[in-house]
């Protein structure tokens, strides 16, 4: 999995996650809602036959994700932005039988993907890892260091929050190594770099160390496997944005 | 999707199948639905199926029922229900609909039923074995911040090898934690009435924990007077009882309670003295027990005992110790409340000459 190229439905699903980001920030939702958005997503569409970009699908995800966080979107609301997002340029839907046609489609889906799941409905995310280690490495770290980058938190979970494209990170069966906890690691671990950040008594060619106060199962091997995902996805994204725009229009 | 045919009934793969089960019996009705006893056929162990409602079609799959399956997965104690899986039944022919069932492992009993057969006599023992498996439940829900929001005789089950399981999270919720600037708005309409606390009946929506132990104390109080001590018929009522019992309401015991939606619009009885010890004396001998019961149903809910205290209280670490339920639970069939109501309806008509009927729910207290 560590090679740069991406595959056409690796590239499809960016364009269905960055939809999904899209509508979730439209609506407001949380930070986690929106994560337990794209996982629903990565784990329904590994059982789908087609991966092409299918709105039914992402539209129940966010719906289901709003009720397992238990930040609740008005239906009728979900449809709406759904509906503007994918279609620009339409006029406002009205409460019509298309209306009607997407709202029951959405109802029968939920369903369906929630016999996908197998009803489990426990997403374990990174963020209050990456939020418990910041917390001890703002004491570990000098003053100095520390308040250098300033909204060094927000930069963290930003990166996380991208992570959330890239399958193989947040959903896949085969990737059971990748835990939670060196999702958040890789997160902290790459920001620190980036600003060359020091943290004292660790030598910069091995940061596992420190790594390893918070998660004993972390590895180099891990490390390197996160980082290299992540560069993928940060490289081919916005490609992928750019060359499928259209996708959205045709299906 | 194929067009469906009835000799090609449509598959749904990923969920288990109802038609693995096989039903016994119905041993639960309420507003939240029937619950039958059934089968597994490959394994042949007892399960209690429990459907779950789809009234909110409309908004798709009820948030309520999720909540329940959130909750009950991320729960694992020996004196929580332990939920099996979630099984649906085949398709319906005109909806073109599946109903969805959950599957939990089978209790012999429930603890409503239990108090209503008069035939079972508990020794102080047994009483404190009970309350310290509910209390340990509780305190494993709390600290997990889930408030169960249904505590009652008849959500609490029994095997019969004496181990206790708190059971339907249906209404339960997880809760923030208190923040100091920022307010919690439940629904105060949670809890069956005649184990609600007084916050909940004044309009309080910003409730915590505290209102599981009050139904404790209701509970407890239950278990030797044998019927809810407090029948009320409604939420004004309700509030008429406990001041009965636990004297008025007054900003004097509980600070604050004037600020609460109710308290002007209700009626409530003043100059009530409190009368827990006084009341309950007569048929709680134990003074500990007392003790405890005063501290479960106090007024305030700042001031209630919360389960962690409840379950280091004296009660529990006095003599007599701890008594196993087992031996006595083994003897008798199944104990649903359902049951023993339709059991006791059953008699009367028999016996209609006979005024003292075992099962008969003894007079409440007042």
């Amino acid at each position: 999995m560590s090679s740069s190229v991406v595959s056409d439905s690796e590239e499809q699903r960016y364009v269905i996650i960055n939809y999904i980001f899209e509508c979730a920030a439209k609506l407001r939702l949380s930070i986690m809602t929106t994560a337990s958005a794209a996982v629903i997503y990565h784990k329904s569409a590994a059982y789908l036959e087609n991966t092409n970009f299918d709105h039914h699908v992402t539209t129940t995800s966010l719906s289901l994700a709003s009720k397992y966080e238990e930040e609740h979107v008005k239906i009728r609301d979900l449809i709406n932005v759904a509906h503007r997002t994918l279609h620009p340029n339409d006029s406002h839907l009205r409460i019509s039988d298309e209306y009607h046609r997407l709202r029951n489609t959405l109802v029968e889906c939920e369903l369906f993907l929630i016999r996908i799941l197998g009803f489990h409905c426990q997403f374990s995310h990174p963020h209050k890892y990456l939020l418990h280690y910041l917390d001890t490495l703002q004491n570990w770290i000098t003053k100095d260091e520390w308040l250098r980058v300033p909204n060094l938190v927000d930069l963290c979970l930003s990166i996380l929050q991208d992570t959330y494209y890239d399958y193989h990170l947040c959903a896949a069966p085969s990737e059971k190594d990748i835990q939670p906890q060196h999702r958040a690691l890789t997160c902290i671990y790459l920001i620190l770099q980036t600003y060359q950040i020091d943290i004292q008594g660790i030598d910069e060619n091995d940061h596992t160390e420190w790594m390893k106060v918070f998660s004993s199962s972390m590895t180099n091997d891990i490390l390197q496997k996160i980082i290299s995902r992540i560069n993928t996805m940060y490289k081919n994204v916005q490609k992928s944005l750019d060359i499928k725009t259209d996708i959205k229009q045709t299906s | 999707m194929a067009a469906l045919r009835p000799e090609h009934p449509p598959e749904f793969p990923y969920i288990g199948d109802i038609s693995q089960y096989e039903r016994i019996d119905k041993i639960g009705q309420g507003t939240f639905g029937e619950v039958f006893k059934a089968r597994c056929k490959k394994t042949n162990d007892l399960v209690a199926m429990k459907l779950i409602l789809m009234d909110q079609e409309k908004e798709g799959f009820p948030i309520t029922a999720l909540r329940e399956i959130k909750i009950l997965q991320e729960l694992r104690h020996d004196n929580i229900v332990r939920l099996i899986e979630v099984c649906r039944s085949p398709m319906h022919d005109k909806t073109m609909r599946s109903k969805f069932f959950f599957i939990f492992e089978f209790c012999d009993h429930d603890l409503a039923g239990i108090l209503r057969n008069i035939q079972i006599q508990f020794t102080l023992g047994h009483i404190k074995s009970i309350l310290q498996q509910l209390l340990d439940g509780l305190y494993y829900i709390h600290k997990n911040h889930i408030i169960h929001r249904d505590i009652k005789s008849a959500n609490i089950l029994l095997t019969r090898n004496g181990v206790l399981k708190l059971a339907d999270f249906g209404l339960a919720k997880v809760i923030a934690p208190p923040k100091p600037n920022q307010q919690n708005r439940y629904t105060c309409r949670v809890v069956t009435l005649w184990y609600r606390p007084p916050e909940l009946l004044l309009g309080e929506r910003d409730y915590g924990p505290a209102i599981d132990m009050w139904g404790v104390g209701c509970i407890m109080a239950e278990m030797w007077i044998r019927s809810p001590i407090m029948q009320g018929n409604s939420e004004q009522h309700q509030l008429e009882l406990i001041s009965h019992l636990c004297g008025s309401i007054e900003p004097s015991v509980w600070p604050g309670v004037q600020s609460l939606p109710y308290f002007t619009k209700l009626n409530l009885p003043k100059g009530e003295k409190r009368k827990v010890r006084e009341r309950m004396q007569r048929c709680i001998q134990e003074p500990l027990a007392l003790d405890l019961i005063e501290k479960l149903l106090t007024l305030d809910p700042k001031q209630r005992i919360d389960a962690d205290a409840a379950v280091s209280s004296d009660f529990f670490y006095s003599e007599p110790p701890l008594m196993e339920l087992k031996t006595l639970l083994s003897k008798y069939p199944s104990m649903f409340e359902l049951k023993e109501v339709s059991r006791n309806i059953h008699n009367q008509r028999m016996k209609p000459q006979r005024p003292n009927v075992p099962n008969l729910p003894s007079e409440p207290i007042y």
